[in-house]
């Protein structure tokens, strides 16, 4: 455990960084904690499995969690195969020079991009030009490209933390470089990988601007027949419920409700994140 | 030559480059079939990368490159129709530092197996106990069979690596320092494995440790500065040997 500095400003700082510290864990517990309280009164039976009226003012937000979790599925459809493939690529494959750190610094740069900037890239080239429409291909597609660098670095460096000697020792007996990778690389590699999916999937989850202009409806009741269909999503209807209806004070329950329901879904994919990664490290340990 | 009998391994010429740094220089070498052959040398000699070429596990450095030849059985491994992951089956390896993966040990040795196709449960179980028994493993590990690996000893974990290696019928089996990282008592259980296979396998083992390349080789090569100075029966070589470097080496004057 941790040692109790006794020189003063050995104490400072130790107390320093303590403040600090419960000061994060604070405002995270706030934030739940008021979200837990408003919007627990809200969860009904009702409220989940029916669709909304009257722009979502009254009755439940079915069709909304759906929408979400469609995007989201779609989004590690498309982010997790091809976030792992560029990982693979750059860690195991690829040789090291001048073209690496290019793709590397065009990752960052991916990663620094403001999302309402790459959902108008995505109404760009999803929506207009490949022909997919507003709709949950398109908007699958832009979050994708929002998450993807957080996946393959993150995916990257648990390739990289699996220890060389695993290869060699697999090459040694006559194992392909794919079957060294796929058998023996990439199964310990899983955890570390799961990590970065669990922040990315988070974000994809919660995020507003890129599914605004590719996927999210304003008000559609009915629940999304295919991929090309529109939906709702729970971070555009939680920002109508509290900027775009006629009497705002009246919808607090349902913002209340919906918000709770949000962050339930992000942690509910984050605990399975977490499940898979937990198995694995159970199973492979070193 | 040492030996009569056939060479399995012949190395002509070779020069072998990490980058711009030649790290072997002109190595002719001829290694006998069922021989246990040593190498010896100080640190940085070229002992261990001219064992690498000898599976072509140098291929996978960046930058590395070599002239000349080796030939298995007759055969240049370096040449463009030579399969290498034929030839890593049948030359296999046992690195310096026990390096068995984090599965059970049943699934360990069963590895190699698997990757070259057998999935026969059956089949499986034979051979895992077959090359357990050979390495010495089996009596200890028996019992518990899918435990993970990685909760066995140093000792237990490089003979695990042995039995992985063999489960797959190598002719040849290259040993990179195998005991260097071992207590004594493991480091003997290693050198009586080596005699046990000696005769059935071609073995070459590099050693920093001149009484255990004396007690394990028929054979023994002296390395410095990447060049191969002097190989010859590992009798001669520690009683006689013709080269002045070699004796210095030997008696402790330097390295």
């Amino acid at each position: 455990m941790s040692m109790k500095p006794r020189n003063t400003s050995e104490r400072i700082v130790y107390y320093g960084m303590l403040s600090i510290t419960y000061a994060i864990l604070l405002v995270v517990v706030y934030i739940i904690a008021d979200v837990v309280v408003g919007g627990i009164g809200t969860l009904s039976w009702e409220f989940l499995t029916e669709a909304p009226r009257k722009s979502g003012e009254e009755g439940g937000i079915w069709p909304v969690i759906v929408g979400t979790f469609y995007l989201v599925l779609g989004t590690i459809a498309f982010a997790l195969p091809l976030g792992m493939a560029g990982a693979i690529y750059l860690s195991e494959y690829a040789k090291q020079g001048r073209m690496t750190r290019l793709i590397r610094l065009a990752i960052v740069t991916l990663a620094g991009i403001p999302s309402v900037v790459l959902g108008l890239f995505g109404l760009g080239l999803f929506v207009i030009f490949l022909g997919f429409g507003a709709s949950i291909l398109a908007g699958s597609m832009t979050l994708a490209c929002m998450i993807l660098p957080t996946i393959i670095v993150a995916s990257e460096e648990a390739l990289r933390a699996v220890p060389q000697s695993f290869r060699e020792a697999s090459l040694a007996l006559g194992a392909s470089k794919w079957e060294t990778i796929w058998r023996n690389v990439l199964p310990y590699a899983v955890p570390g990988m799961m990590t970065g999916s669990i922040l990315g999937i988070g974000r994809a989850a919660g995020e507003t601007a890129p599914i605004l202009l590719t996927a999210a409806a304003f008000f559609l009741p009915t629940l999304p027949q295919s991929v090309f269909d529109q939906c709702m999503a729970l971070p555009y209807h939680l920002y109508i419920l509290a900027t775009q209806l006629p009497d705002i004070e009246k919808a607090r329950p349902m913002q209340y409700g919906t918000a709770l329901v949000l962050i339930i879904v992000v942690l509910g994919f984050n605990l399975t994140a977490i499940v898979i990664r937990s198995y694995f490290r159970r199973k492979y340990r070193w | 030559m040492p030996h009569s009998t056939t060479s399995h391994i012949v190395a002509q010429d070779l020069n072998f480059y990490y980058g711009n740094t030649q790290a072997l220089f002109g190595v002719s070498i001829e290694l006998q079939r069922s021989k246990v052959t040593a190498f010896i040398g100080p640190s940085g000699c070229g002992k261990s990368t001219f064992l690498r070429t000898l599976n072509r596990m140098n291929d996978i450095i960046d930058g590395a490159r070599l002239e000349g030849k080796v030939l298995v059985d007759g055969k240049d491994i370096y040449e463009s129709s030579s399969n290498v992951m034929d030839l890593r089956r049948k030359v296999g390896m046992v690195f310096q530092k026990s390096n068995p993966f984090p599965k059970s040990i049943f699934e360990n040795v069963a590895y190699g197996l698997r990757i070259h196709g057998e999935n026969n449960r059956k089949k499986l179980e034979e051979h895992v106990e077959a090359s357990l028994i050979r390495s010495g493993l089996w009596e200890e590990v028996k019992d518990r069979l899918e435990h993970n690996a990685m909760g066995l000893s140093g000792g237990q974990q490089q003979r695990l690596c042995i039995a992985r290696a063999l489960a797959v019928n190598p002719e040849v089996l290259l040993m990179d320092e195998p005991a260097s990282a071992l207590d004594p008592r493991s480091t003997a259980r290693i050198e009586d494995l080596i005699s046990e296979l000696r005769g059935e396998y071609t073995i070459v083992i590099v050693t920093h440790n001149m009484q255990q390349a004396a007690r394990v080789s028929d054979d023994t090569a002296f390395f410095y500065e990447g060049k191969l100075i002097e190989f010859g029966r590992t009798k001669t070589i520690f009683t006689k040997p013709g080269e002045k470097q070699t004796e210095d080496y030997i008696t402790g004057r330097f390295g």
